[in-house]
């Protein structure tokens, strides 16, 4: 998931084309490229440069030849930032002059850097080489302007066909590049990234290492380096260079982007839980003006804050970064959509309001990118995506449960609703697993905190489970004794109790979880703890005091997560007999022990204000933000309402994807 | 002559729901992708119709095929399991097993349920009917948002609708029309193929004659049920205009008519309406990112709602058609205003063209594909460049305006009530353009966004009252006419403005997807010097709303057809260009292929029968000749319904048919088969099949029109049958 700037990259070296270069200060203050007027402008003059634009109209376009429209187009381009109007203008030009290839090759570098669609952009590139060629004859050139002009074309190729995973392609044209003697700053890192993507991560540290000596891009090419490192299992050499490359990147000025390495070496640090400086890294990687420029920091973010039960955080955090992404409109709806989507389906289930995080992880599912596209591994979106519906569906079951019906029809609704839940979450969660194994290296994501994944940690054993028990113990057994970072061995051992668990072995089961209960890191490990609290439950009789004790840890931390788990809060009841039988069909068990009657909140009911109905009041004496009242005219809804009221967290939605 | 007893469909049933079984998977995997190959799960279905049919007719019971069936998935898991614990006894630590049982759980669970499906049809009578009503449940379920009018739903129908080039209505009717045909078919066959029975190997004779006049019927009465449920969809439908309405918002403009409708904003959604691509950058857009796309204007009272004015008074408004050219000279006091040129394709019949205001001129273009778009022009419009605090201080009104035109655009609706609120909202507001703030304020507070306000009126009352003085929900329809009355009943000019409102952020490269679900209404207000603003109303509560993504494999693939030709980018030129695939589209035939297809399949049924019923004229050679004749003349004896029975020999056939057609050819047939030598002239076997012919000349012509018409001959030709 790590980000690699080759977008930037390419804009950077349509700005460094000689030949077909934007209009530099002289030729901006010319008398407008368009017309052949003698008379120089002042360059200084403010007032000159309307003189400029009024010719730059595309009332005029029709009396302009295409060199011309070529020359204002990337004006356009690289100085306004008037992408339509240069788009136009390169049609029209490529209208008069389809033979020419400069116009070819800008159109290829339009679609592939402001619009991401690859298919057109090396239909271009491919028919600008043609043209080249035709005009040139083959390589190799003896003419620097030739030779220059045609690396670029051969650069673009490159970045076009890594774009279209064409990994081999990429390398070829990079070889072909070699080949014939050119050189510049961006091959190293280039090539280091492709030959990454072909899994010669050795050759391309080499790669990596001999471009930073020779001074070649540093800052990105470092950033490669970092990824590498962090890649061959060596995160300390990773961070340190990823310093540098952030200070090479500062150094660049406006062109830098040291968002990109802050971002990985955020990465670094969480894959070795030094979760203060993981934060650190994606707030201020998130913070820069090249922040937004993709999501993973804000999705890095996201998720580490949802680790640590922050929603308000998180939700924050996502906010901010859609606030962020608006302002490039022709970037919106790129790959961010649905990865956003995700993210705040996550959130969304995490506080109960689970149809909101359904229909937001189906958008996720539907969300295919543009052009078919997406800047993510598309197996890890759909895995991330699967699991989080199942896992959403069989919460919503568990919702379900404690929903009571008041009539036969709602009751057969519910039925109803919990069968085909149950069937799409089983089939959803074994979808899952089929791609964890098959398509993303015999389920990669079980080495903790990989940074591909899309998903927080503590849930993803309730997928596990359905793997064999024997490879499953075996593997756990394998990735805890290779990991020699200690709370990855929580993460493992939750697993293996859940597992367990499933086989009915709770008495082993039982200490794991109490030992990650206690041993979990308090601020960081939240979720997990919660996790682990709540598969605890599932062991005890509700009755016990340690089903008390820990039903009230997780309903004062994370409320919501009682009722996804389908566990019910002990309660003191004050009502009629009806109202009683009633308030134990919802989420709740009556306490009758009575020892530490303080400990457990009271639910009183009373006549309505209104008079006509039923009001059920919620207090707790040691938490008084948790009292809660309700009523209504019907007593079915009134513990309903209630069950709403104290097991779905109220959030600010922020603004809708 | 007694009549033949049941036809054995035994085979085709076989076929039928090995095909079933195939169509049933594909659209499965369609909305759940099942993650096996297609060729694995039909061929595990095909082998789990064909065990347990088998099963079916074997000796053994049926608790004996649950045990069974028991058996081969315990011994599946089983075995896996035991794969895995030597695998890892071996030190093995992946998921590679896993896959594979992955994989072969799905094969397996293909090859039970189908497998099971055929145990139950052929064991048991009533499966006949739960599987149909399964089959007609799950259909209906999956395509039950149409009950709501949602036209696009599910995204399967759209995608079809799109590819044939049909609208979703007609699409709708044609899945509707092929389950319905599919369900007869499937019942016919299912109520005459012969069944087993359990407690024996041999066939149970069924009643055959009964059997066939009830399947007939029954295919009588689906074949009338289809006609009437047509009938009635297309009139429901199309008395809606649904195809080219939504929001309430429909087309037409035509003096004195409003095309919007009160009572419910249900209908087409994510229909594409066309596809509009911006040629220049629209950054100072007042509205960003949303784009108001003017069709029309409705700014005349008729005593109960908001209608076209006509050219008298809208003059802004371009109301061409879509085939029509229009131009006019740009209004030098309006200012603000920046040059937006937009090119404009249609997916979907319009009225007039649409476009940002104001458009100066619009210009026909040359259709990229004719297929595909209805029409397709450009208008170049001086669109709003202004900021929306930069009205704070303006003023309404033009003051080039005559005291009727100014009368007209501000005569206040005859309900005082409009008049009150506006001035009860506005107390204390002297700037005109903060009162049309403080009442759009007021209903995006107030107001509840619906699709269905179900407001009881009659046809002659206000339909707006009951949303503003009443229930306040209501859609684009209700808000715009509110904020219009109440506006002019403080004096402000105001008029409701009708397209398309469309959000930037979901456009790409310049390119909008409109929806139907984009067609929108609202109220505008004129500013000096600026021109008609939109003054939209932006509810804070959504009870229910028709937002869909847009579809962004369709825009993509609209794109394509814009991009440059064949002439200036060669397909040749990024032919050998891995990842240059266009994404992987299900084939879906054409109308004329289908039709074609059709077609082609009833001819070679004709040339089979003409050539299974005269094939033995051609042939030179006597014994030949012979058998050929013989096959003709039962095969028009079995379209008669009349066959051999199970074990009964080609000579008691012969002689239980009366009037005896069979008997002389029979005769050579068995001598020719036993008789040592004999081999009998050719003028002996034409003579014998001739008179065969003749007799069968005898029967009523209604028998012998049948005949000719049944496709049963033909069935048991391609299944292998024995004559």
């Amino acid at each position: 998931m790590r980000a690699h700037t080759t977008f930037a990259w390419c804009i950077g070296v349509a700005i460094a084309l000689g030949a077909i270069s934007t209009p530099t200060l002289a030729q901006q203050s010319s008398p407008t490229p368009g017309t052949n007027s003698e008379a120089l402008l002042d360059p200084f003059d403010p007032f000159e440069i309307p003189d400029l634009w009024d010719s730059m109209s595309s009332e005029k376009d029709d009396s302009k030849s295409a060199d011309e429209l070529l020359q204002e187009a990337l004006y356009l381009l690289e100085t306004e930032e008037r992408l339509l109007d240069a788009r136009t203008k390169l049609l029209k030009a490529l209208k008069k002059g389809p033979q020419m290839w400069k116009i070819h090759y800008v159109l290829s570098g339009y679609y592939f850097s402001h619009v991401g669609h690859f298919r057109l952009s090396m239909k271009y590139i491919k028919r600008a080489e043609e043209l080249f060629t035709a005009k040139h004859g083959p390589p190799p050139y003896r003419d620097e302007t030739t030779q220059f002009e045609h690396s670029n074309i051969l650069y673009y190729i490159s970045q076009i066909r890594l774009s279209l995973d064409n990994y081999q392609g990429a390398l070829d044209a990079l070889d072909e590049y070699s080949r014939l003697g050119y050189s510049a700053a961006w091959y190293p890192g280039s090539r280091a990234w492709i030959l990454m993507k072909l899994g010669r991560i050795q050759e391309a540290i080499k790669v990596a290492r001999s471009g930073i000596l020779i001074g070649a891009d540093v800052g990105r090419t470092l950033n490669m380096l970092g990824i590498l490192l962090s890649m061959n299992g060596e995160p300390q050499e990773a961070l340190e260079v990823f310093r540098k490359a952030i200070a090479a990147e500062f150094s660049d000025g406006a062109r830098g982007q040291p968002a990109t390495p802050l971002n990985n070496s955020g990465e670094v640090y969480k894959e070795l839980f030094e979760d203060d400086k993981a934060e650190s890294s994606f707030l201020r990687a998130t913070s820069l003006p090249d922040g937004c420029e993709h999501v993973l920091p804000a999705l890095n973010l996201t998720l580490l804050y949802i680790d640590q039960q922050k929603t308000d955080a998180a939700i924050a955090t996502l906010d901010a970064f859609q606030k962020c992404v608006a302002q490039f409109p022709l970037r919106n709806n790129e790959e961010h959509a649905a990865l956003v989507q995700l993210a705040r389906g996550r959130i969304d289930l995490h506080t109960g309001n689970i149809d909101r995080a359904i229909a937001r992880f189906r958008a996720a599912m539907d969300g295919t990118q543009w052009f078919g596209k997406i800047g993510t591994n598309q197996n890890d979106l759909m895995v991330a995506t699967t699991i989080s519906l199942g896992q959403a569906l069989v919460r919503q079951n568990n919702a379900l449960r404690f929903q009571i019906p008041r009539t036969w029809s709602e009751w057969l609704d519910i039925k109803r609703q919990r069968i085909s839940n149950a069937v799409e979450s089983w089939w959803l969660l074994r979808r899952a697993r089929q791609i964890l194994t098959e398509e993303l290296n015999d389920v990669e994501d079980l080495s903790i905190r990989n940074t591909d994944s899309l998903l927080e940690y503590p849930t993803l054993g309730e997928v596990l489970q359905g793997l064999s028990r024997a490879a499953l113990g075996a593997r756990l057994e394998e990735e805890s004794r290779k990991d020699s970072r200690a709370p990855a061995k929580l993460f493992y051992q939750a697993y293996a109790a859940e597992s367990q668990l499933s086989l009915w072995r709770s008495g082993a089961a039982t200490a794991s979880l109490d030992s990650i209960i206690e041993r979990s890191r308090p601020r960081y490990d939240d979720l997990l703890k919660t996790h682990a609290t709540l598969l605890r439950l599932g062991t005890l009789d509700t009755t016990s005091a340690r089903y008390r004790e820990l039903a009230y840890r997780v309903f004062y931390t994370a409320p919501a997560e009682l009722r996804n788990y389908g566990y019910r809060l002990p309660v003191r009841i004050q009502a009629s007999s009806q109202l009683r039988n009633l308030i134990l069909s919802g989420p709740f068990v009556e306490d009758r022990s009575t020892r530490d009657q303080d400990e457990v909140c009271l639910l009183t009911s009373q006549q309505a204000i209104s008079g006509s109905g039923v009001s059920l009041r919620f207090s707790c004496p040691h938490n008084s933000s948790k009292n809660r009242g309700v009523e209504d005219s019907d007593p079915h809804e009134v513990v309903n309402k209630l069950t709403e009221a104290l097991f779905r967290e109220e959030i600010k939605n922020g603004s809708n994807v | 002559m007694s009549r033949g007893q049941a036809i054995p469909l035994y085979k085709t049933v076989i076929a039928f729901r090995i095909l079933w079984a195939t169509l049933a998977l594909v659209a499965i995997d369609s909305l759940i992708p099942l993650g096996t190959s297609h060729l694995f799960l039909v061929g595990a279905a095909a082998a789990g119709v064909l065990t347990f049919s088998h099963l079916a007719h074997s000796r053994i019971t049926n608790v004996g095929i649950t045990t069974l069936t028991i058996a081969i998935v315990a011994t599946h898991n089983l075995s896996f399991w035991l794969a895995q614990r030597i695998a890892v006894a071996l030190g093995a630590t992946g998921f590679r097993i896993d896959i594979i049982k992955l994989h072969s759980g799905t094969c397996l669970l293909s090859f039970c349920i189908f497998g099971t499906a055929a145990a139950i049809f052929w064991r048991a009578r009533w499966a006949i009917l739960a599987e149909v009503a399964t089959f007609f449940a799950l259909a209906v379920s999956l395509f039950s948002s149409h009950r709501d009018f949602h036209l696009d739903k599910p995204k399967i129908l759209n995608s079809l609708a799109w590819q044939l080039r049909v609208d979703h209505v007609t699409m709708l009717i044609l899945i509707g029309t092929t389950l319905l045909v599919t369900g007869a078919v499937y019942l016919y066959c299912a109520s005459i193929a012969i069944r087993p029975r359990t407690d024996r190997v041999t066939y149970q004779r069924a009643p055959a004659r009964r059997q066939a006049f009830v399947a007939t019927l029954m295919c009588g009465v689906v074949a009338s049920l289809i006609y009437l449920i047509q009938q009635m969809v297309y009139a429901h439908f199309n008395a809606m205009v649904l195809a080219r309405a939504a929001n309430g918002v429909g087309m037409g403009s035509s003096e004195g008519v409003s095309p919007l409708s009160f009572q419910s904003a249900l209908g087409s959604t994510n229909q594409p309406a066309g596809l509009v691509r911006l040629e220049g950058d629209y950054a100072n857009n007042p509205f960003s990112p949303m784009m108001y796309m003017r069709e029309s204007a409705l700014s005349s009272f008729n005593g109960k709602e908001m209608v076209f004015a006509g050219r008298a008074y809208d003059s802004d408004l371009p109301l061409v058609t879509t085939r029509d050219s229009f131009s006019r000279v740009e209004d030098a006091e309006l200012g603000q205003r920046t040059p937006l040129v937009q090119s404009v394709y249609l997916l979907a019949d319009h009225d007039h063209v649409f476009a940002v205001d104001y458009p100066l001129s619009i210009v026909q273009l040359k259709n990229p594909s004719p297929k595909r778009f209805k029409a397709t022009y450009r208008a170049y419009s001086v669109a709003p460049a202004y900021t929306l605090s930069a009205l704070d201080t303006a003023q309404v009104g033009d003051p080039r305006w005559s005291d009727d035109i100014r009368g007209h655009y501000t005569a206040p609706h005859p309900d005082p009530r409009y008049t009150e609120l506006a001035k009860k909202l506005t107390e204390g507001v002297t700037n005109p353009i903060e009162k049309v703030r403080a009442l759009t304020n007021h209903l995006s507070r107030t107001a509840i966004y619906t699709l269905t306000p179900n407001h009881n009126t009659k046809p002659q009352d206000d339909p707006v009252s009951p949303f503003l003085f009443g229930d306040h929900r209501g859609y684009c329809v209700h808000f715009a006419h509110a904020i219009v009355y109440m506006a002019r009943g403080i004096g402000i000019p105001a008029r409701i403005g009708t397209g398309y409102l469309t959000d930037l952020s979901q456009a790409k490269d310049g390119h909008i997807l409109l929806r139907m679900s984009d067609r929108h209404a609202w109220a505008e207000v004129f500013i000096s010097g600026i021109g008609w603003v939109p003054f939209d109303v932006q509810p804070d509560q959504v009870e229910s709303h028709a937002e869909t993504q847009v579809d962004s494999k369709l825009l993509e693939e609209l794109m394509g057809v814009l991009e440059p030709g064949e002439e200036i980018l060669p397909k040749e030129s990024a032919k050998s260009e891995p990842g240059m695939e266009e994404p992987e589209q299900v084939w879906i035939p054409t109308r004329t292929t289908l039709l074609t297809a059709v077609l082609s399949l009833f001819l070679c049924a004709i040339l089979a029968k003409l050539i299974l019923r005269h094939g033995w004229r051609v042939v030179p050679t006597a014994p030949l000749r012979l058998r050929l004749g013989y096959i003709s003349l039962a095969s028009y004896l079995h379209d008669l319904g009349w066959s051999r029975e199970y074990g009964e020999t080609r000579s008691e056939f012969a002689t239980r048919c009366q009037p005896a057609v069979l008997s002389e050819v029979t005769d050579l047939l068995l001598r020719r088969a036993y008789a040592k030598d004999h081999t009998p002239s050719r003028q002996a076997v034409d003579n014998a099949i001739r008179r065969g012919i003749a007799s069968l000349q005898t029967l009523p012509r209604r028998a012998r029109t049948k005949a000719a018409m049944n496709p049963a001959s033909l069935l048991k030709l391609f299944t292998g049958g024995n004559w």
